[in-house]
């Protein structure tokens, strides 16, 4: 026999977030606010573009020393002059990233042009919303800050697990967003060289991190107007600015 | 009745029993270096149908192509390569060996051997390991060579290069018998003419290609004139 009072339980609240197809009367659909959350408590990436270029930056924790230090798995390249950087699970976003990278080739196939940052993103955007509407299949846990110059010029986009595709000039996702965001709010300037773009990059990445532990590290990209080539920048390279704001932090 | 061929086909029509591509390539590997040369003429059955058709493509940076038989198959062949190449350094992080450029369009023609794509093809370039350079058949057959010559030029090609070839041969003087050859093949015989393109790829600059400016000694040497 049905108990009623467990049965309406199941009404008011459980059974309307068991399938991600499935509307509750509220109009919501929970398993997507749901994976929206494990990008919230993801950790950071962000990116900004400046007139000279785009710069893409996440942190990466390294949970044990015995990890190797050359590899990263936040931060991706999707063609000579696009690149991603993600918050969530990672597995999820290697998933989406491989799939532009093949449909960016395929773009190359069929039109003889370099494909645009935004056709990147939308396919990325349309691929997130197919697992938010098909039977049998959860959302992606990841949303992707897809950056990149094309013959428009640099361009930032974000796609989220909704399907939901933005553009931004500058933007953050995972835990440490909000901060960032505000640091944007206060100190964004397009108008500035690639430089004081990674600059700021760095400096917002450092203040949105509660406390710094051993493993911390930074990895970031830039993809220069100049070249339109996605350049991972080396950690000797960043080793310099990023004692100064450490040390700050520290004090 | 094939559409445009590198290709002269001297027998009836529509008989296949020679494949023979009307066209002059030449391959050459010498110290860290890979070198090209091509004639330009582009045949429909005794047409000639173009006389600046480019036969010698670069696949990217670090690798090139050469092209002989029917025009179309070969542009999408390369179009396929160089997809496949930017994919995997986009995903890899690594310039693809040209040992695994070759494999891979075996593979496709070889995949395609029941409707084949009708082309011979150069595939040459320098990676991490120094200079390779592979003849392939329209089937997807795939040999390592230090010299190739194909298409209808091919012996008299063949009788210059190999008279002279070596495979510490310098640079310049390379690209000098590869200039040569095609020349050769170019007066005598019909499939091949019009003009010559040289392409190399070195293993510190990577893909290039001779100006017209650079070919004009050559041409003057070799042609006894300059191709308009």
């Amino acid at each position: 026999m049905i108990e009623a009072s467990g049965d309406m339980a199941l009404g008011m609240t459980g059974a309307y977030d068991r399938a991600i197809t499935v509307f509750s009367p509220q109009g919501r659909l929970y398993q997507v606010e749901y994976a929206l959350e494990t990008v919230r408590s993801g950790s950071t990436a962000l990116s900004l573009i400046t007139d000279s270029g785009v710069v893409l930056a996440v942190e990466e924790r390294m949970h044990t020393k015995l990890q190797s230090p050359d590899f990263s798995w936040k931060i991706f390249q999707i063609d000579d002059h696009i690149g991603a950087a993600t918050a969530g699970l990672n597995s999820d976003a290697r998933v989406l990233v491989d799939n532009a990278r093949i449909y960016s080739q395929t773009l190359r196939l069929s039109y003889d042009e370099e494909p645009s940052v935004e056709a990147i993103a939308r396919r990325v955007g349309d691929i997130m919303q197919l697992y938010t509407q098909h039977a049998g299949v959860r959302p992606f846990g990841t949303a992707l800050l897809v950056g990149g110059v094309d013959r428009t010029g640099p361009r930032l986009f974000y796609a989220e697990p909704s399907g939901l595709v933005l553009e931004y000039n500058a933007w953050a996702i995972g835990r440490g967003a909000e901060k960032v965001r505000e640091i944007f709010e206060n100190e964004y300037s397009r108008s500035v060289s690639l430089d004081d773009g990674v600059k700021l990059a760095l400096k917002s990445l450092v203040a949105s991190v509660d406390k710094i532990e051993e493993g911390w590290t930074v990895r970031l990209v830039t993809i220069p107007v100049a070249t339109r080539k996605y350049t991972m920048v080396e950690a000797r390279a960043l080793q310099p600015l990023l004692e100064g704001l450490l040390k700050e932090k520290k004090q | 009745m094939h559409g445009l061929v590198f290709d002269l086909l001297p027998t009836e029509a529509g008989d296949h029993r020679f494949l023979k591509t009307g066209t002059t390539t030449v391959g050459m590997v010498v110290r860290d270096a890979v070198i090209f040369a091509t004639d330009t003429r582009v045949t429909s059955g005794f047409f000639v149908a173009h006389r600046k058709g480019k036969k010698v493509h670069p696949l990217s940076s670090h690798a090139a192509i050469t092209i002989a038989g029917r025009v179309a198959d070969a542009q999408t062949l390369i179009e396929l390569l160089r997809a496949n190449i930017n994919l995997y350094q986009v995903s890899r992080g690594l310039k693809m060996p040209i040992p695994t450029i070759a494999r891979l369009a075996s593979s496709f023609m070889f995949n395609s051997r029941f409707f084949p794509y009708y082309a011979q093809l150069i595939i040459g370039g320098v990676d991490s390991e120094g200079p390779h350079l592979y003849n392939l058949d329209p089937f997807g057959s795939i040999t390592e060579e230090y010299l190739i010559a194909t298409g209808s030029g091919s012996p008299v090609a063949y009788g210059v290069l190999e008279s002279e070839y070596k495979t510490d041969l310098p640079f310049e003087d390379a690209v000098k018998l590869s200039f040569r050859a095609v020349a050769a093949s170019i007066k005598r015989d019909a499939g091949s003419g019009d003009s010559i393109d040289v392409a190399y790829v070195r293993k510190d600059s990577g893909y290039g290609e001779l100006s017209v400016d650079e070919k004009a000694p050559l041409y003057n040497l070799y042609l006894k004139y300059i191709p308009t």
